[in-house]
């Protein structure tokens, strides 16, 4: 599926009355649009405006926003925003929303080919890329880069790989089966039972979403408690390697350390040992060497069962009959005697004598010593391993007491880091623990929940006589959880392998992998990546989805380079073209510098540079001097096209 | 593709267009394989991957996905008690 964005127009709205057109004479579009519009132009209104046109989103406004889209010098009666977009390079679809700010709503129009729909319809091949779960993805910032890498805002990694191949299907036909369920609870409830049933699937509801909270919850703090163990570390080393270089402690800092690292080999070692031991019990405690001793003096005397079971049968040969009844005969009692010998024989001695043989090796065990002695080693060396470190935290603290600023800030950092990975410690503890008894819906046990759900789902099953119902819903409740899990872990592997091979080339000399996608993209090796990684990595991840399998869909950016360094800028820039086949990037004055010059490279000038201005008294004089060709004019606004007014436009002009 | 001949056998309520592509392969595979591993029919399999077809289009009224939530339901083994009513009864 392939989708361009051609251009979009606004008419009555809080932005400038504008044509942007994007498509060139020769029906191609430039692999960069670069829109610069200073604050107060309506970059946001644009933005939003144009999200809404894909998505269909702007129906559920409520009247309040639809009226804040109205420009409030002279509001109109109506405003409109139309946007075109190419499917695979032929078909054209034009949707188009009319505001009626009196009334506080929004009505679409859909032109597809000869088509035309009075409401939101894009064809249906087309539907699927323009639902809000997948169109966001389309809609691009420095923010939601940083948050696929830190995980620590809404945005989930793993989801938009669900959102792209469509996976959330999966999900939504689960929760169709479980809410079809309720409702046949609900139907097929016995009148007695009825108020009960209701009770019970308020209470199912709320423990269902409790859990679900909850399981979110639990997996976003195992994240975070990997990221923040990985940032400690990385601090920890770095406050070491700034001690370093700190004369005054150096030496102190060093004997502590090597201390410390003596200690550490030490507790390894009394591990080792104590490993050693434990798959041999006789060693552990001296109350089993001492019984297995008693045992085999006790096997010297076990000679009673064989004198006993031989009397038996001597006694038997003597008898006039057998124990079968039969008469004992002088061939009856030559076949016992030849068998009691075959059964009292080699057989129970050889076992006795092995046995005894066995136990007395056991019983040259020194007791518990060896054991005892480990522990003890175990306990020194660990105590050592304390003391070092507290003795390194002191020498540490000093350190920081004497005026190293650098150091303060790092530990400070780490004690904040402390900080938090003792409250995500006790939320895991809570929640990852085995039910208890006393537990109700207040505490944070996952389990807990898991347990209550089930069983309330039985016992509503049971009430309303759909047990079979709620057997089938669970079967293919399990079905979808296999697909899903089967069918996430090979895409994920499939993303991820496509990603690092793009990372390999493009950040060659500062090489960054992409070892998993959870909650967030998680990077091989290292704590935290700069920002300008993150950004590239986030793109590149992206990128790879919207552009790969013969896939290409439009990249709207606001604010591309945000608070990137001219480094990072330069390398974003050279990126970028190599990454999308059409972006569409809103900026403002301040982030043209170090940014598009390479991007203009990068792309061999497939760069269609656009100025977007209001006209009013101040920018008058401005755009006259900027001179380049006016791509459109109206009233209240102007499109310039060209790199010379692009970049002769001054940071100052914010309007 | 198996699946897809059976669509149009049992859900002729459903004459929209589908959509190339999806659900996408991985999915069918995984599909296919949860519901083969569990022991159960293979037109479970078909069946759900019917509904996600469905799910693909523009327009999937909630009228038919309880259909088709239905019929795969009705593929999945009962529980075998006989005094329980037929799921189609339900």
């Amino acid at each position: 599926m392939i989708i361009e964005l051609i251009g979009w127009k606004s008419k009555g709205l809080r932005a400038p009355d504008i044509e942007v057109k994007l498509e060139r004479s020769d029906s191609s579009v430039a692999c960069v649009t670069l829109i610069q519009m200073p604050n107060g132009t309506g970059k946001t209104t644009t933005l939003n405006c144009l999200r809404a046109a894909m998505d269909g989103s702007a129906e559920s406004w409520d009247a309040e926003k639809v009226k804040s889209f109205g420009n409030t010098d002279t509001p109109p009666e109506f405003g409109s925003f139309i946007a075109t977009l190419r499917i695979n390079h032929s078909k054209r679809i034009v949707i188009e929303m009319t505001f009626h700010f009196v009334e506080g709503v929004v009505t679409y129009r859909t032109t597809a080919g000869s088509k035309i729909e009075d409401n939101y319809c894009p064809p249906p091949e087309v539907r699927r890329y323009l639902d809000p779960r997948f169109s966001e993805l389309l809609f691009f910032d420095g923010e939601l880069a940083n948050d696929l890498i830190s995980g620590e805002k809404e945005t989930n990694a793993g989801h938009v790989i669900d959102t792209f191949y469509g996976l959330y299907h999966l999900a939504d036909l689960k929760r169709k089966a479980l809410d079809s369920f309720q409702d046949h609870v609900r139907q097929a409830g016995p009148a007695k039972g009825a108020a009960q049933s209701a009770r019970l699937i308020g209470r199912i509801d709320r423990f269902r979403s409790k859990l679900a909270e909850l399981e979110e919850q639990t997996a976003t703090s195992v994240e975070q408690k990997k990221r923040l163990e990985e940032e400690s570390r990385r601090i920890d080393s770095a406050i070491e390697t700034h001690l370093l270089q700190s004369t005054q402690f150096q030496e102190a800092e060093q004997i502590a350390r090597d201390r410390k690292e003596l200690a550490k080999t030490r507790v390894e070692k009394a591990f080792h040992e104590i490993d050693k031991i434990f798959p041999n019990p006789l060693i552990l405690h001296p109350f089993l060497t001492k019984s297995l001793g008693e045992l085999a003096d006790n096997l010297d005397k076990l000679k009673l069962p064989e004198f006993t079971s031989r009397a038996f049968f001597d006694e038997l040969i003597n008898e006039p009959d057998c124990v079968c009844d039969r008469p004992m005969n002088e061939a009856a009692r030559a076949a016992v005697k030849r068998k009691a010998d075959l059964i009292l024989g080699d057989s129970i001695n050889g076992f006795l004598n092995s046995l005894k043989r066995t136990v007395r090796t056991c019983t040259d065990y020194s007791g518990n010593t060896e054991f005892a002695k480990a522990v003890q080693e175990l306990v020194s060396a660990d105590d050592d391993l304390s003391q070092s470190q507290s003795a390194l935290d002191d020498i540490r603290a000093q350190a920081a007491a004497a005026g190293d600023e650098e150091i303060s800030r790092q530990r400070r950092k780490l004690e904040e880091i402390k900080g938090r990975l003792e409250i995500i410690d006790a939320f895991l503890e809570e929640a990852t623990r085995p039910t208890r008894t006393g537990d109700d819906e207040q505490c944070k046990c996952v389990d807990f929940f898991k347990k209550r759900v089930k069983a309330m789902d039985v016992e509503l099953a049971r009430l309303s006589g759909t047990l079979d119902r709620k057997h089938r819903t669970d079967c293919l409740i399990s079905v979808i959880d296999d697909a899903y899990n089967r069918s996430h872990l090979v895409l994920k592997g499939e993303v991820i392998s496509r990603a690092n091979e793009q990372l390999a080339q493009i950040l060659k000399y500062n090489p960054v992998e992409i070892e998993d996608i959870g909650r967030c993209v998680k990077l091989r090796n290292r704590g935290g990546a700069s920002m300008g990684q993150n950004l590239s990595v986030g793109y590149v991840f992206l990128a790879g989805l919207l552009h790969g399998g013969g896939n290409q869909f439009p990249l709207v950016v606001d604010s591309p380079v945000g608070a990137l360094d001219d480094i990072a800028r330069r390398n974003l820039g050279q990126l970028l073209p190599k990454l999308v086949k059409q972006m569409v990037a809103f900026v403002i004055p301040s982030e043209r510098q170090w940014f598009a010059d390479p991007l203009a490279e990068s792309s061999g000038g497939d760069v269609l540079f656009l100025t977007h201005l209001r006209i009013n008294e101040h920018t008058k004089d401005i755009i006259q001097r900027l001179g380049g060709r006016a791509a459109c004019t109206s009233e209240s606004g102007i499109v310039l096209e060209g790199k010379e007014p692009f970049f002769a436009l001054g940071e100052d002009v914010n309007e | 593709m198996a699946h897809r001949a059976e669509q149009s056998t049992v859900t002729d309520i459903n004459k929209k267009q589908i959509i190339d592509g999806m659900p996408h392969i991985e999915v069918i595979k995984a599909i296919n394989e949860a519901v083969s591993s569990q022991d159960f029919e293979p037109q479970v399999a078909s069946r759900v991957l019917a509904y996600l077809e469905q799910a693909e289009t523009s327009e999937f009224p909630n009228r038919d996905r309880e259909q088709q939530l239905s019929l795969i339901l009705n593929a999945l083994p009962s529980l075998g008690m006989d005094e329980l009513p037929n799921i189609d009864d339900l």
